[in-house]
């Protein structure tokens, strides 16, 4: 008896341990799949001809809202510097404005979209937390898009996106962070929506 | 009265905890983003200095070259170019080999050696990347920046180099030993291989336009943000 349950302890710890491989491998799949079938229906839309400018930009970001932490990336663009002190209304005001400006520029980027592939890589785990590597190839370069996943209450959500290793939170993070040194808060948002009617107005151009 | 302290525990408790939520929020990403999120005053000692040659790039690149190269691009045709960016590429092989070489890379330094001598025959002097085609890609290109990076020598300032743009006190005399690994100055004086350089960034223009402006559209602060996009691709570089 004693022998038996002396065999079943020292087998749990290896199986144990074999679950977790089977957990992070499970892990690394659902992150890929995650990234894989957004990307894949963004493009899908971006190639619809039938559908006008306006749509197209609409269903796109009905098909990355959930899965992109734009709350966290406005967080962790402003820092612990400016976030603390920062009133409720106006984290809002900034985190509203955010968005948009990542809105209207990545827009602009969609509609540069012709025919390019993605080639999707093997997630990489760090920490607790995925990056997820992809290229765009296009007829005479090929850029890298790295897509970084944490996990929030069960959903995996991107928090931040870098391109050719250049990371968009760290680089806003950069920039709005110079801003402050010498400007108050509400210059900044003031900019920021100046930005973003410029933005618009491009974009309707089109 | 203990109830009173009970309220006022509870209070500051709720009071605390979203507070402490966003503290989890950095803690969490801390390692990430040490540099950002903790108050850091970013190095840039020749500040001045690059904020003026940037303004100075800015206005030629925008009002002269950009517009010059949209006037080739409209007189010749994409393959055309594209052949003359092959070309150069091709030309430039010997020194990502060096380069692959002295950082130990061997494999890619065979990458290239086959690139460079599949392109320059089949690829008749290498305007076409046959290479590419028969399936051997250009592996991420080194240079002797990156040589020096991967030799553990730091970055050191940001510095903007006027008409060529940012860079940093490293790469900037790492761009000194390529110049010799470059095939033209063997055959050419200085002016005209300067030419042939300039000629060359001025054809690889023509297949970019509009990229910087829509660069700079997107940022609050054009100079901040062409300086740290700088050194993360860089830095990035230097890694792969």
């Amino acid at each position: 008896m004693k022998i038996l349950l002396a065999a079943l302890l020292a087998v749990l710890p290896a199986a144990k341990a074999y679950a977790g491989l089977d957990a992070a491998e499970d892990e690394k799949k659902i992150v890929s799949r995650v990234v894989k079938s957004t990307v894949d229906e963004v493009l899908k839309v971006l190639q619809n001809k039938e559908l006008s400018p306006e749509a197209r930009r609409a269903k796109v970001m009905d098909i990355i809202e959930p899965y992109l932490d734009y709350q966290l990336m406005a967080k962790l663009t402003l820092g612990r510097k400016h976030w603390p002190d920062l009133e409720e209304t106006k984290r809002d005001e900034f985190t509203k404005l955010f968005v948009e400006l990542l809105k209207t520029s990545y827009f602009e980027k969609l509609d540069l979209f012709t025919d390019e592939k993605i080639e999707y890589q093997e997630p990489v785990r760090i920490g607790n937390k995925y990056d997820v590597p992809t290229k765009i190839v296009s007829k005479d370069q090929r850029i890298a898009v790295v897509y970084k996943l944490y996990n929030k209450d069960g959903l995996w959500r991107t928090y931040d996106i870098v391109i050719e290793g250049i990371s968009l939170v760290k680089s806003y993070s950069s920039q709005y962070g110079e801003f402050l040194q010498d400007k108050p808060f509400d210059e900044l948002l003031k900019t920021m929506r100046q930005k973003i009617a410029d933005g618009k107005a491009k974009l309707k151009k089109k | 009265m203990r109830k009173g302290v009970l309220i006022g525990m509870a209070a500051l408790t709720l009071c605390a905890a979203p507070a402490a939520a966003q503290e989890d929020d950095f803690a969490a990403f801390e390692a990430e983003f040490h540099a950002e999120l903790t108050p850091q005053k970013v190095s840039d000692p020749l500040r001045g200095y690059n904020r003026l040659v940037f303004g100075f790039n800015d206005f030629v690149y925008l009002r002269i070259w950009e517009p010059s190269a949209k006037a080739y691009r409209w007189v010749f045709p994409q393959f055309f170019r594209m052949g003359v960016n092959n070309a150069f590429r091709n030309a430039s092989g010997g020194i990502r080999f060096a380069n692959s070489l002295l950082q130990f890379k061997f494999k890619r330094a065979g990458i290239e050696l086959s690139r460079l001598v599949l392109n320059t025959t089949l690829g008749v002097g290498g305007l076409w990347d046959n290479a590419e085609r028969l399936g051997i890609p250009e592996p991420p290109p080194e240079d002797f920046g990156q040589t020096l990076g991967r030799w553990g020598i730091p970055a050191g300032p940001h510095f903007v180099l006027p008409l060529l743009g940012p860079s940093n006190l490293r790469d900037s005399i790492g761009m000194v030993p390529d110049i010799f690994g470059s095939p033209f100055i063997y055959f050419l004086n200085t002016y005209e291989s300067t030419g042939v350089r300039a000629g060359d960034y001025f054809n690889r223009s023509s297949l970019h336009i509009g990229e910087y402006s829509a660069l700079k559209r997107d940022a609050l602060d054009p100079y901040t943000f062409f300086r740290d996009a700088y050194e993360m691709n860089r830095k990035k570089k230097v890694k792969e």
